[in-house]
């Protein structure tokens, strides 16, 4: 099964999607699934992973209960707040909602840089990995050597690196990124989504603009650790799904079909499927 | 007297209850400006049963928790599972404390109560209404006060996203449970409804004051919203706070407080409207309030057994449609606002 592992739903109207204002007109709107239904039919896509866009558990309880109604969505990414002093009964509550497959801090928003390394997500990450819950590293370049640590700290928690962390496409400025990206592939409890790269590229991209960052991630990570995502509809921002789905399908004609099989699915469904979620056929 | 089939029952949105027209609101029975003796109170409920009545509302701020041990001992009397008992979270009571606050409840409990619309802090609560009650479920339980009338501009945002991020969390998962069938708000704002149903999923609400013969701000958005989400919704202060039941008499009582000259002006010219078509104002605004299709029932409060029987009986009266013309003719009612078709 084709699986899309990330995208979005959101609501305007609820009301806590602070980063989501009107200064990003083509994406500042609802969206539902008739809206994703058919770009997924046009990419042969059956199944997606729903990642949370806002920091509440209210707007997780949102995702939480479109996914229980729709057998598309396979498995949902939420959030909770990982600074509350109740966080671990919090997580280990959420967790008795199967279709929650994974959480999401979203670390690049964080002021501390160092957020990542308080001992105090120590006993949140073990109720993580306790759970069956992946951990979503919604991080940017200068977290990756954080990552690493927490990476290695917690050996028994399934991390899933969001968007290759987001490298410098349009500056070109990728030293420091691709030592870093090498550095945590070499982790084995750790893969990376090809997803987001477009919207850090220069607005008119190429392909070529792209090959830098998803030649590294791919000869790093090697195709069963790299899961595909559209980061719909973020994506809109940066020339939509198609183009982005098009453009995923000729970086990766190098690789055969089993292996893009893999990348365009069935890893997706084994690092967030295979204990929660709706399994997989 | 067993005059159970004189009183209507509606469902109440999706959440699968069917609740009678009136239910009976118990904040009299926490003291509140005047001690009630304890076997008015257990009597008054037991009065509402006996009429038809199947929804009690309550809530640990009424007098501290003592209405709903007052509930709970009318409880004890009946068949839990007739009863839809309705209680409500943000406070809950520190016993090592003396009562620190100025609501009006004049005898109560001796505890403090503690704002907290926290996670823990909702499951605490809960547990100790369920202690009062003597019930292990709820069946509907709403987030209490997360209104600017009680909490304040300046603070209404904080108190918001501690109740979304907190109270509904624990609602929700309490739901999920089954520890209660249906979770909601209760506010004194339709703003606030709108806020709530917009950020969460709800089943029900509790709207104070803002939908009644006198004023209709929730005609506008929020009862066509919870038309659309299957909220149902009950009605507080439908009397807003007593003048629609007194009329525009000296000391008539507004929102809490002695009513305005404009407020007392607009009761009266209505008043003259309803003696023209023979029906008393409280009988007006009774079936006014239950002419909306989101409204599933009618929350009145109680001192006495007399009290509940004069409201049931109010209810019971018809109403004249030339009544609903003639208020809108006179620019008296919002000409949008739907009215009673039964009579």
């Amino acid at each position: 099964m084709r699986i899309d592992a990330h995208h979005h739903l959101w609501t305007l109207a609820r009301g806590d999607y602070g980063w989501l204002t009107p200064a990003l007109a083509p994406i500042y709107r609802d969206f539902d699934l008739s809206d994703l239904a058919p770009h997924l039919s046009a990419s042969r896509i059956e199944g997606t992973i729903l990642v949370q866009a806002a920091p509440t558990q209210a707007e997780t309880l949102f995702l939480l209960d479109i996914a229980e109604k729709a057998e598309l969505v396979r498995g949902v990414v939420g959030w909770i707040d990982f600074d509350a002093r109740d966080a671990v009964s919090r997580i280990e509550a959420l967790a008795a909602r199967k279709l929650l497959v994974g959480l999401r801090p979203m670390v690049q928003d964080i002021a501390d840089d160092d957020w990542l390394l308080r001992p105090a997500l120590a006993p949140l990450l073990a109720a993580m990995a306790r759970q069956g819950l992946v951990f979503d590293a919604l991080v940017l370049p200068r977290h990756l050597t954080r990552l690493i640590e927490v990476v290695d700290r917690h050996g028994d928690l399934q991390f899933v690196l969001d968007h290759c962390a987001k490298p410098h496409l349009a500056t070109g400025d990728m030293a420091e990124w691709k030592e870093h990206i090498a550095q945590l592939a070499q982790r084995p409890n750790v893969v990376c989504k090809l997803s987001g790269l477009v919207t850090e590229a220069r607005a008119d991209w190429q392909i070529a603009d792209l090959h830098p960052a998803a030649d590294h991630v791919s000869a790093c990570f090697g195709p069963r650790r790299l899961l595909w995502g559209s980061d719909w509809p973020v994506v809109n921002l940066a020339g939509g799904y198609a183009k982005w789905f098009a453009a995923s399908e000729t970086l990766l004609a190098g690789l055969s079909p089993d292996e893009k099989a893999a990348i365009f699915g069935a890893n997706a469904a084994r690092i967030y499927l295979s204990r929660r979620g709706r399994s997989v056929p | 007297m067993n005059p159970v089939s004189a009183l209507p029952r509606r469902q109440l949105g999706r959440t699968g209850l069917s609740v009678s027209i009136l239910g009976f609101g118990t904040a009299p029975l926490g003291d509140l400006f005047v001690r009630i003796p304890d076997e008015v109170a257990v009597a008054t409920v037991e009065r509402a049963f006996a009429l038809g009545i199947n929804l009690l509302d309550t809530s640990p701020l009424y007098g501290r928790g003592l209405a709903e041990h007052r509930c709970g001992t009318a409880l004890r009397r009946v068949e839990r599972q007739d009863i839809v008992l309705c209680t409500k979270v943000g406070r809950w009571m520190d016993p090592f404390q003396v009562p620190d606050d100025a609501s009006g409840f004049v005898g109560g409990q001796p505890h403090r109560a503690v704002f907290d619309y926290s996670y823990d802090g909702t499951m605490r609560s809960v547990e100790q209404s369920l202690l009062r009650l003597g019930t292990d479920h709820l069946d509907l339980l709403l987030i209490h006060d997360v209104d600017v009338w009680t909490h304040g501009r300046d603070a209404i945002e904080q108190r918001f996203r501690e109740a979304m991020e907190g109270a509904y969390v624990a609602l929700d998962r309490l739901r999920r449970e089954g520890v209660v069938a249906g979770i909601g708000v209760g506010v004194n704002e339709a703003d606030m409804c709108v806020r709530f149903a917009k950020a969460g999923s709800f089943d029900t609400m509790l709207l104070a004051g803002r939908y009644s013969l006198l004023e209709q701000p929730a005609l506008a958005e929020f009862l066509p919203l919870a038309q659309q989400q299957g909220i149902g919704v009950m009605l507080g202060g439908v009397f807003n706070s007593g003048i629609l039941a007194t009329g525009a008499v000296d000391g008539a009582k507004y929102n809490y407080r002695d009513a305005p000259p404009e407020i007392l002006d607009q009761v009266a010219r209505i008043e003259r409207v309803c003696a023209a078509h023979n029906t008393a104002l409280p009988t007006a605004a009774l079936h006014f309030a239950l002419g909306h299709p989101a409204v599933a029932s009618l929350v009145l409060g109680g001192q006495t057994p007399e009290e509940v029987e004069r409201n049931v009986a109010a209810l019971s009266s018809k109403v004249p449609a030339a009544l609903w013309r003639d208020l809108k003719a006179e620019h008296l009612l919002d000409a949008a606002a739907p009215v009673p078709v039964s009579n």
